[in-house]
């Protein structure tokens, strides 16, 4: 039963491996729904992401809904999307430059 | 000038002013983006602009503890999250609450664990109509550790193990604060969009 020890001390890590490899058969609608974000993330174990990843490509449901997430993200992106004004650079530039003379001159 | 022959004590004033070169070569192309970071946690220009000004004086100060060909961005973010905290938080709120927060991220994330987390593609279609404004409006209205993890996640595209570096915690908190974090920045935006008349399930 306890064969396993957990490597990571880390709550959530172990949680998700655990359901993940407790279910190595079926994958469901349901189970890409609960881990999509950390599936189009490209960051889960391998094995799990091949498993989430054969069901979600060959069901549309799933595949609109990865499509959909990679679209919000998208948009969230574009609209953080900003410019430092140009006196902030100018200042930060200034203040460089006097350290710089600061040090430069002993 | 390539074959300098000049003394060793030339040579290392020589050095102090390369490495405030190369710091000004090297770190000011994040300005946009530290900028857009600082505008997130701080949520009005001119704290912004105090906190990214604040943050380059601190980087360039330790730039000599820098690892040339390590992550340059990520240190920054770390410069720039840590002066935040510092700077800012202190007086908004209290670090209890910090911590029922965190308690409360796990809990909601255990509750949601069967709840769908994505949203349609008619939903989606419909935020793409959305003005930048009110989606900056929405993320602004997220709790500010899971604001920032989904900035760094989603618009700079640091991965958990950065993000967890940057703001300092175990990879498991980035994890259910983004995941938490990104379902309700997709309500809310899902809401904005009903609001508006986008979306499909209006009465």
């Amino acid at each position: 039963m306890s064969e396993k020890e957990p490597l990571v001390g880390d709550q959530f890590v172990i949680e998700l491996e655990a359901k993940m490899t407790a279910r190595t058969a079926e994958c469901t609608c349901s189970e890409v729904a609960d881990h999509l974000f950390e599936l189009l993330d490209a960051q889960m174990p391998k094995e799990q992401e091949a498993r989430l990843q054969a069901h979600a490509q060959s069901c549309p449901h799933c595949n609109e809904m990865a499509e959909a997430e990679v679209h919000v993200r998208e948009i969230v992106k574009r609209s953080c999307c900003e410019s430092a004004p140009s006196t902030l650079r100018e200042k930060i530039s200034r203040q460089i430059f006097v350290f710089r003379s600061t040090t430069t001159n002993q | 000038m390539l074959m300098s022959t000049e003394t060793q004590e030339t040579a290392h004033v020589e050095d102090a002013n390369e490495r405030a070169q190369r710091f000004e070569r090297e770190a000011m192309p994040y300005l946009d983006q530290l900028y857009g970071a600082a505008m997130r946690l701080t949520r009005n220009p001119q704290d912004a602009e105090d906190l990214v000004q604040e943050t380059y004086a601190k980087a360039f100060a330790a730039f000599h503890q820098y690892t040339p060909g390590t992550n340059l961005k990520a240190w920054l973010y770390r410069i720039l999250n840590n002066t935040f905290i510092s700077n800012y938080r202190k007086s908004q709120r209290q670090p209890k609450q910090a911590d029922a927060a965190e308690a409360e991220d796990w809990q909601e994330y255990e509750a949601a664990s069967h709840q769908s987390t994505g949203l349609e593609s008619a939903e989606a279609q419909a935020i793409e109509n959305l003005p930048d404004s009110e989606i900056r409006e929405a993320l602004a209205k997220l709790p500010e550790d899971r604001r920032l993890a989904v900035y760094l996640a989603d618009v700079e595209g640091f991965s958990y193990q950065e993000i967890a570096n940057i703001m300092d915690t175990p990879i498991g908190t980035v994890m259910s604060r983004l995941h938490r974090g990104r379902r309700q920045l997709r309500d809310l935006l899902a809401d904005y969009a009903r609001e508006l008349g986008y979306g499909k399930e209006e009465k």
